[in-house]
């Protein structure tokens, strides 16, 4: 590797700017994962030692069990949050980080 | 033993792939020849291949091959991952699951989902940020080419390998059932179209295939489901109702039922099914088709939306032939009601478009079908011919000096080999239950693509040789834990009892993995080690800001 990259390297870690855009970024995107991966879990755990539990109707006249509109609904919701992402990360943190490459390589 | 069973093999089946079809069509009659599924499948052809012809004259270099020059926007891209993803056998497989099973079958498909929203989170920029024409590109980003690179295409080409078998002969198995045609004659067309597509028209013509496909799916699959509802006078709670009534589980159909009473099974599978999407060859390359992060990003938001769309239509789809198709004794052999479906279990889909669209709906829709088939193999066959002439020809064996048209003619050659090599596979395995290749397939891509991948981005401690025996071990250890299941062991070999006695091997084999990779990268003190995991901070800012994405290597 070139020194001059070195250089440049070493210089955008030391910057505030890159490591908060870092810091923040990644904190976002892991606890958009962790909650993803709990409420599924959570959802398959029910599934697994709790079923009774999804077997509730959705009303008094209705067939359909609770488990149908749940599942629907995480479908809504998990998509949701890849919207809130992709929104969050094209606004705020592409601002940040061309902010970061303004600073450090004009 | 044998309810337990039975169990265990429709847990193997889904993952994906039209495996499905192998296991359960093998013995089905050939069809009188469709004529009208014939046409539309003929039209779909003759466009697809014009698209081919136009994609040949823009395919120029290898990048043009390879990643469509990096020109596809983020929604083009998200309907082709869509299209990739929702094969044949999340069509048929799951609809005929959610028939006979009920709610068991929403579970499945929600399985299915939930790995996309993490690979946007996680993965997507990166992949696109640090990656160039194969995922091994990221991978020996800062760690040994010679060895990680290896490493990385063994594991590709094992899972393109597994997958397209699986593919294939479900391909010739449904073709022989939806049109009636010759199953070997099946199984050349979809393997000599295939290489049409891809070695005339590289990328380009795949994206353009997977996006057509995609599209013709989603319309036959919203247009089916509005004819159902126009059924049942448009109220939901009839179609429930009418469902509950008439399957033999009434209500229980509601709830869960025993499909997943074993939380051992439905953690692995689950795992495997997440995490194995995030490894396969032909899903990552797609994301170097497209020019930057920001549409990246977009086209995980795009092919979620449409994934989750799509599997709400098959979970009503589902439910309502129960009523439909399951009341109707032209649709059983013998026309015994619950007896054997005609054509084999996965035909409810196809049994409920000629209930409500008559014959003529049900010619578009197997149409629809077999292009999903050609669109998934494409991608696939696309992969493996990636992996052969950029990492093995270009890289390991010219190391980088191969001439662009060099590489390019290896591509193409790589390509015709694979789709020859298909063929006779496709052939070979007629008759044989392959259920437990799409468990490999899955397997490995989870067990060793996907910790290295993921290390190689994440952990700045990894080394090569953490990465390549820790790789090894996974891919090991999921081949011989699938060898040692009750679907090779019991079903293939014969033996009366299961060795290890879960059919998905990931929640064993993919920890095992990232457990190894540590543990040897931690004890590598090696100089060259100490080099690789500076190099980190290097890898980091470039997957952090995507200042050059097509800068190669930084060795």
């Amino acid at each position: 590797m070139n020194t001059n990259r070195l250089e440049t390297i070493a210089k955008i870690v030391r910057n505030e700017k890159y490591q908060l855009l870092v810091r923040t970024r990644s904190r976002f995107a892991l606890k958009l994962s962790a909650f993803v991966l709990v409420i599924y879990y959570a959802f398959m755990m029910i599934v697994a030692f709790k079923p009774a539990l999804l077997k509730t109707p959705v009303s008094d006249t209705s067939v359909i069990s609770i488990g149908f509109p749940i599942a629907v609904l995480m479908f809504v919701l998990f998509w949701l949050l890849t919207g809130w992402y992709v929104h969050r990360s094209n606004t705020r943190y592409d601002q940040m980080s061309r902010d970061v490459i303004q600073e450090v390589l004009k | 033993m044998s309810g337990l069973f039975s169990k265990f093999s429709l847990l193997a089946l889904l993952p994906v792939t039209t495996s499905t079809f192998a296991a359960d069509i093998g013995a089905a009659a050939k069809q009188p020849l469709n004529i009208e599924a014939i046409g539309m499948f003929c039209v779909f052809v003759l466009v697809t291949l014009g698209i081919t012809y136009w994609a040949s004259r823009k395919t120029h270099t290898t990048s043009d091959f390879y990643t469509a020059g990096g020109g596809i926007t983020g929604f083009q891209n998200g309907l082709a991952i869509a299209g990739d993803y929702m094969s044949a056998a999340t069509l048929l497989g799951l609809s005929s699951l959610i028939f006979a099973r009920g709610f068991d079958g929403i579970i499945y498909s929600i399985g299915f989902f939930v790995g996309w929203p993490l690979i946007l989170f996680l993965m997507a920029e990166r992949l696109r940020n640090l990656g160039r024409y194969t995922f091994a590109d990221i991978v020996t980003y800062r760690l040994d080419e010679m060895r990680t690179r290896s490493l990385s295409a063994f594991g590709s080409l094992s899972v393109v390998c597994f997958y397209l078998i699986v593919q294939m002969v479900g391909a010739g198995q449904l073709i022989k059932l939806l049109f009636g045609l010759d199953y070997k004659v099946a199984v050349i067309m979809v393997g000599v179209l295939m290489m049409l597509y891809v070695t005339f028209g590289g990328m380009l013509a795949t994206t353009w295939v997977q996006i057509i496909k995609a599209v013709l799916l989603l319309l036959a699959g919203t247009f089916l489901t509005v004819l159902v509802f126009a059924h049942f006078g448009y109220s939901l709670d009839l179609l429930m109702n009418k469902a509950v009534e008439n399957h033999k589980s009434g209500i229980n159909i509601m709830s869960p039922g025993n499909l997943l009473s074993d939380p051992v099974s439905a953690v692995s599978l689950s795992l495997g099914l997440m995490f194995g999407t995030a490894g396969l060859p032909h899903i990552l390359m797609r994301f170097f088709t497209v020019s930057n992060a920001v549409e990246a990003r977009k086209s995980v938001f795009y092919a979620t939306g449409f994934i989750g769309y799509f599997f709400v239509l098959v979970a009503v789809l589902g439910m309502a032939a129960i009523s439909i198709v399951g009341t109707d004794p032209q649709y059983y052999e013998g026309g015994i009601l619950g007896g054997k479906m005609l054509g084999g279990n996965n035909m409810v889909a196809m049994h409920l478009s000629q209930a409500l669209g008559g014959s003529l709906f049900l010619g578009f829709f197997s149409a629809v079908a077999f292009s999903t088939i050609l669109a998934v193999v494409s991608g696939l066959a696309l992969a493996g011919a990636s992996s052969i002439s950029h990492d093995l020809y270009a890289t390991l064996f010219r190391k980088g000096k191969a001439s662009e048209s060099s590489e390019l003619k290896v591509t193409k050659i790589s390509t015709v080999c694979i789709g020859i090599v298909a063929i006779f596979l496709g052939v070979a395995f007629e008759n044989q239950n392959l259920t437990f290749l799409t468990g490999l397939a899955f397997g490995i891509a989870a067990s060793s693509n996907f910790p290295v991948l993921i290390l190689s981005m994440y952990w700045k401690g990894l080394t090569s040789l953490g990465a390549v025996i820790g790789g090894l071990v996974g891919l090991v250890s999921a081949l011989v834990l699938v060898l040692l299941s009750p679907s090779v062991w019991v079903q293939v070999l014969g033996n009366p009892q299961a060795i290890f006695p879960y059919d998905q091997p990931a929640l064993f084999s993919m920890p095992l993995a990232f457990v190894v990779i540590y543990v040897v990268s931690k004890l590598d003190s090696s100089l060259k080690g100490k080099a690789e995991q500076d190099a980190f901070e290097d890898l980091s800012v470039h997957a952090e800001l995507g200042l050059n994405v097509a800068t190669p290597s930084a060795h």
